[in-house]
């Protein structure tokens, strides 16, 4: 039941507006952040999101980064998310308030994406890359991506190596 | 001799002892601007300190580039405890000694927005300078020290040495019977670039003045693997068969300086990846003969620092 509470919790933080109403879900995103032997151990900032074949930004499903810091101060280290930020959070920060969450302890989380990108606007079916990256303080960083077919029903399982862990990527069939 | 060579005469020999150190150490000296950060995030205001450095070792200081030196500005701060009437760092000529130092290397900023000033303070510490740049805007900054052209007529003597002055040949003292007299106008900058919550373009925008980058890959956004294009513009026109070379930092602590060596195309254009991350040094330069007028070879030399990220 807690475990339950955690992931609801976790799904209405990070993807708030997927809820909403019965907008349909296009990516379900099962995400296992791993748990690790070291002292001291920080949350990591994770990212999810989604760029063309060429590389360019669409949209992002989740970025978790420590917002509880006075003054926005863990903003500061949002650039440690290497490939999101060049591609992503530079360019719309700060204005990242509908994908943000906080950062988690090590679990299994779900992100659920309503197709849409932060305009509100219908991401075409097509082939995209979906993105992972986490990267934790005094820890290591990861980053992993997935050819994906929007529209099209399909389950991809990823493992990560270091940062991250089992990644279950549910694409849902989309006219 | 126009009125404009004179003027780069007088601007030249403020700085004679800088410019003829550096010549005399033209290729094994490198001249760098090592900032702390190159890419930055956050709602808060930024600083970083950047490294003014001329040193054979990438990235390994040596010897400061400019600046107020350090002795000079504890001794401000020492006489102003003791307060003495007698001091002479705060008479005139001691002011005036530090505003030249100041005038001598300046750091010129182009902020995001285009704006572009050159009053940041560089202090010598010996053997590194060293500038804080506040940010607050957001986007790219483009941060370099930007020479005046300067004019120097080398000879060599009847007996074999070799001589140098400031100034075109036909104004200044040449030794009888001095042989391969040259005079040459040089000018160098050396640069790098700084992105805050966000990388923009309006700072990276060519200013027609000696060596600089024209369109290609934001000089903010290397990433190991991905290819990198980068255009060169001599006086906003493409370098074309210009030579670029390209030195991860660390020499000082390898037996090989592992230099990327390329040529720009025929559009001054040159395309590259690299499989390390960590801080790049990138220099290149161009020499051009003169035919007609007091000037014999026209040179430029550029040279910037970049950071890579790993994938």
């Amino acid at each position: 039941m807690l475990k339950f509470k955690i992931l609801l919790g976790v799904v209405m933080l990070c993807n708030g507006i997927a809820l909403a109403g019965d907008a349909q879900v296009v990516i379900q995103v099962e995400l296992e952040l791993p748990a690790l032997q070291v002292d001291p151990y920080f949350k990591p900032y994770v990212a999810v999101w989604l760029e063309t074949p060429k590389r360019d930004y669409v949209a992002t499903l989740c970025v978790w980064y420590n917002e509880s810091k006075k003054e926005g101060g863990g903003t500061k280290w949002l650039k440690d998310i290497l490939q999101w930020w060049r591609k992503s959070g530079s360019r719309t920060f700060p204005e990242i308030d509908g994908t943000s969450g906080a950062t988690k302890r090590p679990g299994n989380y779900r992100i659920l994406w309503d197709g849409k990108d932060s305009r509100g606007d219908k991401v075409p079916n097509g082939d995209y890359f979906l993105n992972f990256e986490a990267v934790r303080e005094d820890g290591g960083r990861e980053f992993k991506r997935q050819a994906i077919t929007l529209g099209q029903q399909k389950t991809i399982e990823l493992s990560g190596a270091s940062e991250l862990k089992k990644i279950s990527i549910q694409l849902n069939e989309r006219p | 001799m126009s009125l404009y060579y004179r003027q780069l005469i007088l601007k030249t020999h403020l700085c004679l002892l800088l410019a003829w150190w550096c010549l005399g150490n033209l290729y094994s000296q490198s001249r760098y601007l090592l900032p702390t950060a190159t890419i930055l995030s956050g709602n808060k205001n930024h600083q970083i300190a950047l490294d003014l450095v001329v040193s054979e070792h990438i990235f390994h200081a040596d010897r400061g580039l400019g600046g107020i030196p350090i002795d000079d500005l504890t001794r401000w701060i020492h006489l102003e405890k003791l307060a003495l009437s007698d001091n002479t760092i705060f008479n005139s000529e001691g002011v005036e000694a530090l505003r030249r130092a100041m005038e001598k290397t300046k750091l010129t900023i182009i902020s995001p927005n285009g704006t572009s000033y050159d009053s940041t303070p560089i202090v010598n510490f010996g053997a590194k300078s060293v500038a804080k740049v506040d940010l607050q805007l957001s986007g790219t900054y483009r941060i370099g020290v930007v020479s005046e052209p300067s004019i120097t007529t080398t000879y060599v003597k009847a007996d074999g040495t070799r001589g140098r002055a400031v100034g075109v040949k036909d104004e200044v003292e040449i030794p009888e019977g001095s042989s391969n007299i040259q005079t040459r106008i040089s000018q160098s900058r050396s640069e790098t670039f700084v992105s805050r919550n966000g990388m923009t373009l309006v700072a990276l925008a060519p200013t027609g003045m000696g060596i600089e980058l024209g369109e290609g890959t934001h000089p903010n956004d290397f990433f190991v693997g991905e290819k990198i294009v980068l255009s060169f513009l001599y006086e906003g026109r493409p370098m074309v068969d210009a030579d670029v070379v390209i030195v991860k930092d660390g020499t000082k602590h390898r037996n090989q300086r592992n230099e990327i060596k390329l040529m720009t195309d025929q559009h001054g254009v040159v395309a590259f990846q690299l499989s390390e991350a960590g801080f790049y040094f990138l220099e290149t330069r161009t020499s051009v003969t003169i035919q007609e007028g007091p000037v014999d070879i026209q040179t430029a030399s550029y040279s910037a620092t970049f950071e890579v990220w790993p994938e």
